[in-house]
């Protein structure tokens, strides 16, 4: 009787112990978001043992079941793991239960769905057991061992305190599948690459022509690498504007084909010398044009193509950008058409009329733009634009809580995604917090980059070798690091002409505001603010520079800039800007000569 | 060795005896002087020398002097009793003796028209700053005296302060104390009131924006304020020069307002095409600047304290003042307004906000700072809080003084012909004598509120003002 009831309140604790086991953290932004995500199906030519080992390879454990070595029985997944009983003891485990709960999280949408599942499974698992019922509760406490009724009222519990505390669990789950969900998505989505290459007269210049040509062989040879059935692997083509203003003057060199080595030799031997104007919107037709012509021929839908853009100057004909447009569009209308600019400045005077046209065909496609301020830099230029970003899936640090594992989740989601500046804050907040985790700093060197911060990212992934003396691509991650140095170099020069750019504008807009109209003075600040308010606002992020220069320099640009935007609904706003935009204009000139003496 | 060292302090001796000492030269024939309101600037260890303001007198052209100190000075208090140097404090008024001598003023005697045991203030204004207990009000530094409150009034009615941090920044404050050796105003009661936009206000802001055309309100780079028009000068680096020396002078607490705050002024700078000396502020921040007065003005210190002093006219609200005043008695700016009726021009009359504004009345509103249009009070006070802003900013508050010395200076009557001190006249009715004192009222307010700065760590700025006005020339 002592020993019976020894092991019922050994019971009893092991449950309670169970219960306080789970994580109580209160479900985060995510977890409001989480909605479960359908596994897309596979295209017809892609093969499903190759996302398999693709997936495997980003770190999932099989494509079929992502999170197999997840599943953790009837723990919450860390160190209290080990205080968590498996079942109600007497031989009986709900360990197969537990595991089908751990799935469902993943994908149901209704939490209470899967724990209700629980309860039935556990209690499934007892009546399979071949317990002894005994329903009396005085005919139990002589019993020894588990009875049905014991038995079933643990099931209960489970169900229960699942349904009371599994919230962070829940929340977990869930980004879990959303991430692999997006991984595969990202990973099939690999979009078709069309060539748009600039052959106008000036790209004879300085070697230009044949550098962009040897950039892009460089990129289709990377795809052509890319092992048989990979979706990396997907259909190129190219087209060549360079003349008059007629479709005479664009030329489709070759259509988007799977057949990269057609497409390579197309590059290598088929493209016109440079001579004439530069057609560019004739060009974007006929690029928008193909890619439709492709996504007709394509078995599936929707194709996504990605365009690469490179030009060199402004467009000689009827002009890229509508009315009023000062360089971007606004919030860029991703995914429309699946087709997307990713355009390329080669040598174009930053801020000029041509590089908002091509800043423009890329933020209104949901695309990027890119400047490549030399030929020699085009190589690189045109790998980051066609570059993914592959996260790492799980922290390196075995034993995290849950809420640390959750936020790691939700960043390397946002980083898959293509949510970059989500998942630097993300992986900046985690690795602060765990500075050793090499995955962190991984991810949170990936994010940087992909966000032009070459600084921040070659110090991440120097954090990174750090803390995984070991990892098999230390040295690939090592030449990463003298490219990023380069990068930011370049990436500087740019900025700094950027803002003498921004600087001209203004000067020259002041001037106007004594003879043009208000309405279209004030109109045109406000698209001004639009697009360069969040530049200036996160100047010292984006310059890399820690100095309390450049925050002076934020801080009184930004602000000048938002008191004058404030007023631009008021009648007097050209008035105002007389007074108040020569204080931005003052606080630039001093930013362009202290940016002019500093060396990167 | 043992004779070179005896050498170098034997020829200090030497040098230390034989520079001349002018004010020891007492076999001298000097003009002996008094005057009856003379004004301590600076009297300090070893007390050799005394700054003074003398006003005008025909031994001198300049308002202050740096005179030397009789080693036999005799200082007496109010009522003839003799008492110590220490105890003569900057600000005070003095009976002043002495005599001009070749080489300079010598004084003998002072006596003190201050009283010592005694010396009272009024300080009233905006709260504009607090360090520890010390704040500044109205541009006056200030502190609590133990056990003193501060009542509130109008919202805070019932309410005590009992001490500043327990006050609102940007408040409006009536004090009465003594102002201490140290310069500050020890307060022993006074009453507070809040700072709120009233409907005044948003009407007035409102009439400030009638009449504009659109589409185009700065019509060829002419500003329309109420009835009258003002030409901009086109010279953007100008006019960012005069911008961010006007930004730099607002205080803190008004930048520290959220920027939905309807108290929160924002202040525009404008640089007007007109010869004459002039300078205004309207209740909605816009304050004006003429070329006539960047003429005259020598450095960033003077035009400081000029924009300091019109900035001080709308933080302490007398614009709204001003209208208020004129609905119970009147008229707005009867003597300028009385100008351009004159000349002919009927101001148009609007309603805003339910209440009929004219747009003559509107334009006066700005009218001239230096212009006297304000009363005495007012801009005693706007000169105060300009001091203190300009103070703030790192400009060397002496150089206000300095302005109404050059005004003084143009408008003698012996330099009147010239046209620009002609028109400056015309406009600001500015005669000679109240241009004097308001210069001696400013360094009497520097020499009592600023005792002890130490005046040469602030700047002046002649070479960037000359710098930025050389387009003018």
């Amino acid at each position: 009787m002592g020993t019976r009831n020894t092991r019922r309140l050994c019971r009893l604790v092991l449950g309670l112990a169970w219960m306080a086991a789970l994580p109580f953290a209160a479900p985060g932004a995510a977890a409001q978001r989480a909605h479960p995500h359908e596994t897309p199906e596979l295209p017809s030519d892609v093969s499903a043992a190759e996302v398999d080992r693709a997936a495997r390879e980003a770190g999932f454990a099989t494509a079929a079941y992502p999170y197999h070595d997840q599943p953790n029985a009837c723990g919450p997944g860390d160190w209290r793991f080990h205080l968590v009983p498996d079942g109600p003891g007497g031989g009986v485990s709900f360990t197969p239960a537990c595991n089908e709960h751990d799935y469902c999280y993943m994908g149901e949408r209704d939490r209470g769905v899967c724990d209700q599942r629980l309860i039935h499974d556990a209690q499934a698992i007892c009546r399979a057991a071949g317990l002894p019922s005994i329903p009396r509760f005085e005919d139990q406490i002589r019993h020894v061992g588990l009875t049905l009724e014991e038995c079933l009222k643990t099931a209960t519990s489970f169900g229960l305190a699942v349904d009371l505390l599994g919230e962070g669990v829940y929340a977990e789950s869930q980004l879990q599948q959303r991430q692999y969900a997006a991984w595969l998505k990202a990973y099939l989505s690999v979009s078709a690459l069309l060539f748009v290459f600039d052959v106008s007269g000036s790209m004879a210049d300085q070697d230009r022509h044949r550098l962009n040509l040897e950039a892009a062989d460089h990129v289709i040879t990377l795809r052509m690498n890319q092992p048989a059935g990979s979706p990396k692997r997907r259909p190129a083509g190219v087209v060549v504007f360079g003349g008059e203003c007629s479709p005479a003057a664009v030329r489709t060199i070759t259509e988007i084909t799977s057949d990269l080595a057609a497409v390579r030799r197309a590059i290598q031997t088929g493209i016109p010398g440079p001579s004439g104007g530069t057609p560019l919107s004739i060009a974007r037709e006929r690029a928008d044009q193909v890619a439709a012509d492709f996504g007709r021929r394509a078995a599936q839908t929707p194709v996504k193509v990605d365009v690469v853009l490179l030009s060199d100057g402004q467009d000689t004909c009827e002009g890229v950008r509508p009315a009023g447009v000062y360089g971007t569009a606004g919030p860029p209308r991703t995914g429309q058409r699946g087709v997307r600019y990713m355009t390329v400045g080669l040598g174009i005077e930053p801020g000029s009329a041509a590089e908002r046209d091509l800043q423009f065909l890329a933020s209104s496609t949901g695309g990027r733009y890119l400047s490549a301020r030399s030929p020699e830099l085009l190589r690189r230029t045109f790998t980051r634009q066609v570059r993914t970003y592959v996260p790492r899936r799980v922290p390196s640090t075995p034993g995290l809580d849950g809420s640390a594992r959750r936020s790691f989740l939700a960043g390397a989601l946002a980083l898959q995604e293509g949510d970059f500046r989500t998942a630097a804050d993300s992986f900046a907040a985690f690795t602060a917090l765990h500075p050793g985790d090499a995955h962190g700093q991984y991810n949170l060197a990936q994010a940087l980059e992909a966000r032009d911060r070459y600084r921040g990212a070659a110090a991440a992934y120097r954090r990174y070798l750090a803390t995984a003396p070991r990892a098999a691509d230390r040295a690939a991650v090592q030449a990463m690091l003298s490219v990023l140095e380069r990068d930011y170099t370049d990436h500087f020069a740019y900025q700094v002409e950027l803002i003498r750019s921004d600087l001209a504008y203004l000067e020259n807009y002041y001037q106007r505001l004594f003879d043009q109209d208000n309405a279209s003075l004030a109109a045109e600040f406000r698209g001004f603010v639009l697009e360069k308010g969040a530049f200036y606002a996160d100047l010292s992020d984006v310059l890399e520079i820690e100095a309390p220069w450049v925050d002076a320099a934020e801080r009184d640009v930004g602000q000048s800039i938002q008191r004058l935007a404030r007023r631009v609904d008021s009648p007097t706003f050209d008035r105002d800007a007389v007074s108040l935009l020569a204080v931005p204009i003052g606080h630039l000139e001093e930013l362009v000569r202290a940016l002019s003496a500093h060396r990167p | 060795m043992r004779s070179r060292r005896f050498i170098l302090p034997a020829l200090l001796a030497a040098a230390t005896a034989l520079t001349p000492r002018t004010m020891a030269a007492q076999t001298e024939v000097g003009i002996p002087f008094s005057r009856q309101d003379g004004y301590v600037l600076e009297f300090a260890a070893p007390y050799q020398t005394i700054r003074l303001d003398f006003g005008e007198t025909q031994l001198t052209t300049d308002l202050v002097v740096e005179a030397g100190v009789a080693p036999a000075l005799e200082i007496v208090d109010a009522r003839g009793r003799p008492v110590e140097r220490s105890t003569v404090l900057p600000g005070m008024e003095v009976v002043v003796a002495g005599e001009k001598l070749r080489s300079g003023f010598l004084v003998r005697s002072l006596r003190l028209r201050t009283r010592l045991d005694d010396w009272r203030v009024e300080v009233s204004g905006v709260f504009e700053r607090l360090d520890g207990t010390m704040a500044v009000v109205g541009g006056q530094r200030v502190a609590l005296d133990n056990g003193a409150a501060v009542q509130g009034a109008e919202q805070w009615r019932g309410r005590s302060f009992r001490s500043f941090d327990q006050m609102m920044l940007g408040s409006f404050v009536e004090l009465s104390g003594r102002r201490g050796p140290d310069g500050l105003v020890r307060v022993r009661e006074g009453r507070t009131w809040p700072n709120l936009f009233t409907e005044t206000e948003r009407a007035l802001n409102a009439a400030l924006k009638q009449g504009l055309q659109p589409p185009q309100q700065l019509a060829g780079g002419v500003m329309r304020i109420g009835d009258e028009e003002f030409r901009l000068v086109q010279d953007r680096a100008l006019q960012a020069y005069v911008t961010r020396l006007g930004t730099s002078l607002i205080p803190r607490w008004m930048n520290e307002l959220p920027e939905d705050d309807p108290a929160r002024v924002v202040f525009r700078f404008y640089v007007i095409e007109d010869p004459a000396f002039n300078a205004a502020a309207w209740p909605d921040g816009t304050v004006i600047v003429h070329t006539g007065l960047l003429k005259v003005v020598q450095n960033e210190a003077q035009l400081a304290a000029v924009l300091g002093h019109e900035i001080g006219h709308v933080t302490h609200e007398h614009g709204r003042e001003r209208y208020e005043e004129s609905r119970t008695r009147g008229r707005v700016g009867s003597v300028i307004g009385g100008l351009g009726r004159a000349a002919g021009i009927q101001a148009p009359r609007v309603e805003v906000a339910g209440e009929v504004v004219d747009l003559g009345q509107v334009a006066q509103l700005g009218a001239g700072a230096l212009s006297n249009v304000h009363s005495r009070g007012r801009e005693s006070q706007a000169d105060r809080v300009g001091l203190f802003y300009m103070v703030q900013a790192g400009y060397d508050p002496r150089e206000a003084a300095a302005v109404w010395r050059r005004i003084a200076e143009a408008t003698k009557p012996a330099n009147a012909i010239e046209s620009v001190t002609r028109r400056a006249e015309a406009f600001l009715f500015s005669s000679h004598p109240e241009a004097a004192a308001r210069a001696r009222s400013i360094n009497r307010e520097i020499a009592a509120t600023y005792a002890g700065t130490d005046f040469s760590r602030l700047k002046t700025g002649a070479p960037e003002y000359q710098r930025a006005i050389a387009g003018l020339r």
